[in-house]
Protein backbone atom coordinates (compact mmCIF):
# COMPACT_ATOMS: atom_id res chain seq x y z
CA UNK A 1 0.00 0.00 0.00
CA UNK A 2 1.41 3.40 -0.96
CA UNK A 3 1.64 6.47 1.26
CA UNK A 4 -1.38 8.05 -0.35
CA UNK A 5 -3.57 5.03 0.36
CA UNK A 6 -2.38 4.73 3.95
CA UNK A 7 -2.89 8.45 4.64
CA UNK A 8 -6.35 8.22 3.10
CA UNK A 9 -7.09 5.14 5.22
CA UNK A 10 -6.28 7.23 8.30
CA UNK A 11 -8.89 9.82 7.25
CA UNK A 12 -11.33 7.05 6.40
CA UNK A 13 -10.93 5.34 9.76
CA UNK A 14 -11.59 8.56 11.68
CA UNK A 15 -14.49 9.42 9.40
CA UNK A 16 -16.03 5.99 9.84
CA UNK A 17 -15.82 6.33 13.61
CA UNK A 18 -17.70 9.63 13.31
CA UNK A 19 -20.39 8.02 11.11
CA UNK A 20 -20.84 4.97 13.32
CA UNK A 21 -20.56 6.70 16.71
CA UNK A 22 -22.81 9.50 15.44
CA UNK A 23 -25.55 7.02 14.51
CA UNK A 24 -25.17 5.36 17.89
CA UNK A 25 -25.40 8.70 19.69
CA UNK A 26 -28.65 9.55 17.88
CA UNK A 27 -30.29 6.80 19.93
CA UNK A 28 -27.92 6.87 22.97
CA UNK A 29 -27.29 10.62 23.42
CA UNK A 30 -26.19 10.33 27.06
CA UNK A 31 -23.61 7.55 26.68
CA UNK A 32 -20.27 8.87 28.06
CA UNK A 33 -18.23 6.24 26.17
CA UNK A 34 -19.93 7.12 22.89
CA UNK A 35 -19.42 10.84 23.41
CA UNK A 36 -15.77 10.28 24.28
CA UNK A 37 -15.21 8.12 21.18
CA UNK A 38 -16.84 10.78 18.99
CA UNK A 39 -14.72 13.58 20.48
CA UNK A 40 -11.48 11.67 19.94
CA UNK A 41 -12.45 10.89 16.33
CA UNK A 42 -13.21 14.58 15.70
CA UNK A 43 -9.68 15.68 16.51
CA UNK A 44 -8.11 12.64 14.80
CA UNK A 45 -10.08 13.40 11.61
CA UNK A 46 -8.99 17.02 11.64
CA UNK A 47 -5.32 16.04 11.92
CA UNK A 48 -5.62 13.25 9.32
CA UNK A 49 -7.37 15.50 6.77
CA UNK A 50 -4.82 18.28 7.26
CA UNK A 51 -1.92 15.84 6.73
CA UNK A 52 -3.52 14.26 3.63
CA UNK A 53 -4.57 17.49 1.95
CA UNK A 54 -1.12 19.07 2.43
CA UNK A 55 0.39 16.38 0.20
CA UNK A 56 -2.39 15.03 -2.06
CA UNK A 57 -4.84 17.88 -2.55
CA UNK A 58 -8.37 18.69 -1.41
CA UNK A 59 -10.85 16.13 -0.08
CA UNK A 60 -13.67 18.71 -0.16
CA UNK A 61 -14.03 21.59 -2.59
CA UNK A 62 -13.76 24.20 0.17
CA UNK A 63 -10.12 23.08 0.63
CA UNK A 64 -9.25 23.56 -3.07
CA UNK A 65 -6.42 25.88 -4.11
CA UNK A 66 -7.81 28.98 -5.83
CA UNK A 67 -4.40 30.57 -6.24
CA UNK A 68 -2.36 29.35 -9.19
CA UNK A 69 -3.76 26.18 -10.78
CA UNK A 70 -7.19 24.79 -9.78
CA UNK A 71 -6.46 21.48 -8.02
CA UNK A 72 -9.96 20.11 -7.24
CA UNK A 73 -10.06 18.12 -10.48
CA UNK A 74 -6.32 17.45 -10.75
CA UNK A 75 -6.16 14.47 -8.38
CA UNK A 76 -7.78 11.07 -9.15
CA UNK A 77 -11.47 10.43 -8.39
CA UNK A 78 -12.27 7.74 -5.81
CA UNK A 79 -13.47 5.07 -8.25
CA UNK A 80 -10.20 5.15 -10.22
CA UNK A 81 -8.80 2.34 -8.03
CA UNK A 82 -7.68 4.92 -5.47
CA UNK A 83 -10.36 3.93 -2.95
CA UNK B 1 -27.46 20.16 1.67
CA UNK B 2 -24.45 17.97 1.10
CA UNK B 3 -20.70 18.39 0.64
CA UNK B 4 -18.84 15.81 -1.45
CA UNK B 5 -15.77 14.12 0.01
CA UNK B 6 -13.31 12.93 -2.62
CA UNK B 7 -12.97 9.42 -1.16
CA UNK B 8 -14.98 6.23 -0.77
CA UNK B 9 -16.38 5.29 2.64
CA UNK B 10 -14.48 1.99 2.31
CA UNK B 11 -11.86 1.28 -0.38
CA UNK B 12 -12.69 -0.56 -3.63
CA UNK B 13 -9.64 -1.98 -5.43
CA UNK B 14 -10.62 -4.67 -7.94
CA UNK B 15 -7.82 -5.96 -10.16
CA UNK B 16 -9.69 -8.46 -12.36
CA UNK B 17 -12.68 -7.45 -14.54
CA UNK B 18 -15.67 -9.79 -14.28
CA UNK B 19 -18.80 -8.86 -16.23
CA UNK B 20 -20.75 -11.78 -14.76
CA UNK B 21 -20.25 -10.42 -11.23
CA UNK B 22 -21.18 -6.89 -12.41
CA UNK B 23 -24.49 -8.21 -13.79
CA UNK B 24 -25.38 -9.48 -10.31
CA UNK B 25 -24.01 -6.65 -8.17
CA UNK B 26 -25.75 -3.94 -10.24
CA UNK B 27 -28.92 -4.89 -8.35
CA UNK B 28 -27.51 -3.07 -5.31
CA UNK B 29 -27.13 0.05 -7.47
CA UNK B 30 -30.68 0.31 -8.80
CA UNK B 31 -32.57 -2.83 -7.77
CA UNK B 32 -35.51 -3.34 -5.39
CA UNK B 33 -33.32 -3.53 -2.24
CA UNK B 34 -30.46 -1.41 -3.56
CA UNK B 35 -28.61 1.58 -2.16
CA UNK B 36 -30.33 4.19 -4.34
CA UNK B 37 -33.77 3.13 -3.18
CA UNK B 38 -32.56 2.97 0.42
CA UNK B 39 -31.21 6.51 0.29
CA UNK B 40 -34.33 7.94 -1.37
CA UNK B 41 -36.58 6.09 1.11
CA UNK B 42 -34.92 7.54 4.24
CA UNK B 43 -34.23 11.00 2.85
CA UNK B 44 -37.89 11.27 1.77
CA UNK B 45 -39.41 9.82 4.94
CA UNK B 46 -37.60 12.25 7.23
CA UNK B 47 -39.77 15.24 6.30
CA UNK B 48 -42.85 13.72 7.96
CA UNK B 49 -40.92 12.47 11.01
CA UNK B 50 -42.00 14.53 14.05
CA UNK B 51 -39.02 13.67 16.33
CA UNK B 52 -35.63 15.32 15.92
CA UNK B 53 -33.54 12.33 17.01
CA UNK B 54 -35.22 10.10 14.39
CA UNK B 55 -35.01 12.89 11.76
CA UNK B 56 -31.28 12.73 12.45
CA UNK B 57 -31.04 8.97 12.01
CA UNK B 58 -33.02 9.10 8.73
CA UNK B 59 -30.78 11.92 7.47
CA UNK B 60 -27.53 10.25 8.53
CA UNK B 61 -28.39 6.77 7.24
CA UNK B 62 -29.88 8.26 4.03
CA UNK B 63 -26.58 10.06 3.55
CA UNK B 64 -24.48 6.97 4.27
CA UNK B 65 -26.53 5.06 1.66
CA UNK B 66 -25.31 7.59 -0.95
CA UNK B 67 -21.76 6.67 0.03
CA UNK B 68 -22.72 3.01 -0.43
CA UNK B 69 -24.24 3.80 -3.85
CA UNK B 70 -20.88 5.31 -4.81
CA UNK B 71 -19.03 2.18 -3.60
CA UNK B 72 -21.32 -0.06 -5.70
CA UNK B 73 -20.76 2.25 -8.68
CA UNK B 74 -16.99 1.96 -8.17
CA UNK B 75 -17.28 -1.85 -7.98
CA UNK B 76 -19.30 -1.91 -11.24
CA UNK B 77 -16.89 0.47 -12.97
CA UNK B 78 -13.85 -1.59 -11.97
CA UNK B 79 -15.51 -4.93 -12.83
CA UNK B 80 -16.34 -3.75 -16.36
CA UNK B 81 -13.13 -1.83 -17.06
CA UNK B 82 -10.97 -3.08 -19.97
CA UNK B 83 -13.40 -5.83 -21.04
CA UNK B 84 -12.96 -7.14 -24.58
CA UNK B 85 -15.94 -7.71 -26.88
CA UNK B 86 -15.28 -11.46 -26.66
CA UNK B 87 -15.47 -11.32 -22.84
CA UNK B 88 -18.63 -9.20 -23.02
CA UNK B 89 -20.27 -11.84 -25.22
CA UNK B 90 -18.93 -14.84 -23.32
CA UNK B 91 -19.97 -13.46 -19.91
CA UNK B 92 -23.50 -12.55 -21.04
CA UNK B 93 -22.95 -8.79 -20.69
CA UNK B 94 -24.06 -8.10 -24.29
CA UNK B 95 -27.69 -7.24 -23.46
CA UNK B 96 -26.58 -4.53 -21.00
CA UNK B 97 -23.76 -3.43 -23.30
CA UNK B 98 -26.04 -2.69 -26.24
CA UNK B 99 -27.99 -0.13 -24.17
CA UNK B 100 -25.29 1.34 -21.92
CA UNK B 101 -21.86 0.22 -23.25
CA UNK B 102 -20.04 -0.01 -19.88
CA UNK B 103 -21.73 3.06 -18.38
CA UNK B 104 -23.19 2.60 -14.90
CA UNK B 105 -27.02 2.82 -14.91
CA UNK B 106 -29.44 2.06 -12.05
CA UNK B 107 -31.28 -1.18 -12.73
CA UNK B 108 -31.98 -4.50 -11.01
CA UNK B 109 -30.07 -7.67 -11.88
CA UNK B 110 -33.20 -8.72 -13.81
CA UNK B 111 -32.89 -5.59 -16.01
CA UNK B 112 -35.83 -3.79 -14.35
CA UNK B 113 -35.07 -0.03 -14.27
CA UNK B 114 -34.75 1.77 -10.94
CA UNK B 115 -38.17 2.67 -9.59
CA UNK B 116 -39.56 4.36 -6.48
CA UNK B 117 -42.35 1.76 -6.60
CA UNK B 118 -40.14 -0.51 -4.44
CA UNK B 119 -40.28 1.77 -1.37
CA UNK B 120 -42.72 3.85 0.64
CA UNK B 121 -42.87 7.17 2.39
CA UNK B 122 -46.09 6.61 4.31
CA UNK B 123 -46.16 9.68 6.53
CA UNK B 124 -46.51 7.55 9.69
CA UNK B 125 -43.43 7.06 11.91
CA UNK B 126 -44.31 3.52 13.06
CA UNK B 127 -45.14 2.35 9.54
CA UNK B 128 -42.05 3.95 7.99
CA UNK B 129 -39.64 2.61 10.64
CA UNK B 130 -41.01 -0.91 10.24
CA UNK B 131 -40.41 -0.60 6.49
CA UNK B 132 -36.89 0.68 7.16
CA UNK B 133 -36.02 -2.30 9.37
CA UNK B 134 -37.35 -4.68 6.70
CA UNK B 135 -35.41 -2.80 4.02
CA UNK B 136 -32.13 -3.27 5.90
CA UNK B 137 -32.81 -7.00 6.23
CA UNK B 138 -33.70 -7.31 2.53
CA UNK B 139 -30.45 -5.58 1.60
CA UNK B 140 -28.54 -7.84 4.02
CA UNK B 141 -30.04 -10.93 2.35
CA UNK B 142 -29.08 -9.54 -1.07
CA UNK B 143 -25.47 -9.06 0.06
CA UNK B 144 -25.50 -12.60 1.52
CA UNK B 145 -26.64 -13.87 -1.89
CA UNK B 146 -23.93 -11.86 -3.68
CA UNK B 147 -21.34 -13.43 -1.33
CA UNK B 148 -22.70 -16.87 -2.30
CA UNK B 149 -22.22 -16.06 -6.00
CA UNK B 150 -18.90 -14.16 -6.11
CA UNK B 151 -15.48 -15.66 -5.27
CA UNK B 152 -13.00 -12.81 -5.94
CA UNK B 153 -11.70 -11.52 -2.55
CA UNK B 154 -11.22 -8.02 -4.07
CA UNK B 155 -14.99 -7.90 -4.63
CA UNK B 156 -16.06 -9.77 -1.49
CA UNK B 157 -14.17 -7.41 0.84
CA UNK B 158 -16.20 -4.21 0.15
CA UNK B 159 -19.40 -6.30 -0.18
CA UNK B 160 -18.80 -7.66 3.34
CA UNK B 161 -18.38 -4.11 4.64
CA UNK B 162 -21.70 -3.09 3.04
CA UNK B 163 -23.42 -6.17 4.50
CA UNK B 164 -22.24 -5.25 7.99
CA UNK B 165 -23.64 -1.73 7.63
CA UNK B 166 -27.10 -3.19 6.89
CA UNK B 167 -26.95 -4.98 10.23
CA UNK B 168 -25.94 -1.79 12.08
CA UNK B 169 -28.62 0.28 10.35
CA UNK B 170 -31.26 -2.33 11.25
CA UNK B 171 -30.18 -2.00 14.87
CA UNK B 172 -30.39 1.81 14.83
CA UNK B 173 -33.83 1.81 13.16
CA UNK B 174 -35.04 -0.69 15.80
CA UNK B 175 -33.87 1.67 18.55
CA UNK B 176 -35.56 4.57 16.73
CA UNK B 177 -38.83 2.65 16.63
CA UNK B 178 -38.56 2.03 20.37
CA UNK B 179 -37.93 5.74 20.97
CA UNK B 180 -41.01 6.63 18.90
CA UNK B 181 -43.15 4.13 20.79
CA UNK B 182 -41.89 5.48 24.13
CA UNK B 183 -43.58 8.78 23.22
CA UNK B 184 -46.93 7.19 22.33
CA UNK B 185 -49.80 5.67 24.30
CA UNK B 186 -48.39 2.32 25.50
CA UNK B 187 -51.91 0.83 25.57
CA UNK B 188 -52.38 1.57 21.87
CA UNK B 189 -49.42 2.76 19.78
CA UNK B 190 -51.81 3.21 16.86
CA UNK B 191 -54.30 5.50 18.66
CA UNK B 192 -53.09 8.34 16.44
CA UNK B 193 -50.47 9.16 13.82
CA UNK B 194 -48.06 11.64 15.44
CA UNK B 195 -47.02 12.89 11.99
CA UNK B 196 -50.60 13.87 11.09
CA UNK B 197 -52.82 14.16 14.20
CA UNK B 198 -51.01 17.21 15.52
CA UNK B 199 -53.46 17.91 18.36
CA UNK B 200 -52.74 14.64 20.10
Amino acid sequence: MNDRASMLDRVRAADFTLIDAGLYLNTHPDCPGGLDLFRRAQSERQAAVRAYEAVYGPLTVDAAQATGAWDWTASPWPWEMEG
Amino acid sequence: MWIYQKKLEYPVRIRRPDARAAKIIITQYGGPDGELGASMRYLSQRFAMPYRDVMGTLTDIGTEELAHLEMIGAILFQLTRDLTIDEIKAEGFDAYFVDHTTGVWPQAASGMPFTSATFQSKGDPITDLHEDMAAEQKARTTYDNILRLVDDPDVRDPIKFLREREVVHYQRFGESLRKVQDRLDSRNFYAFNPAFDKNC
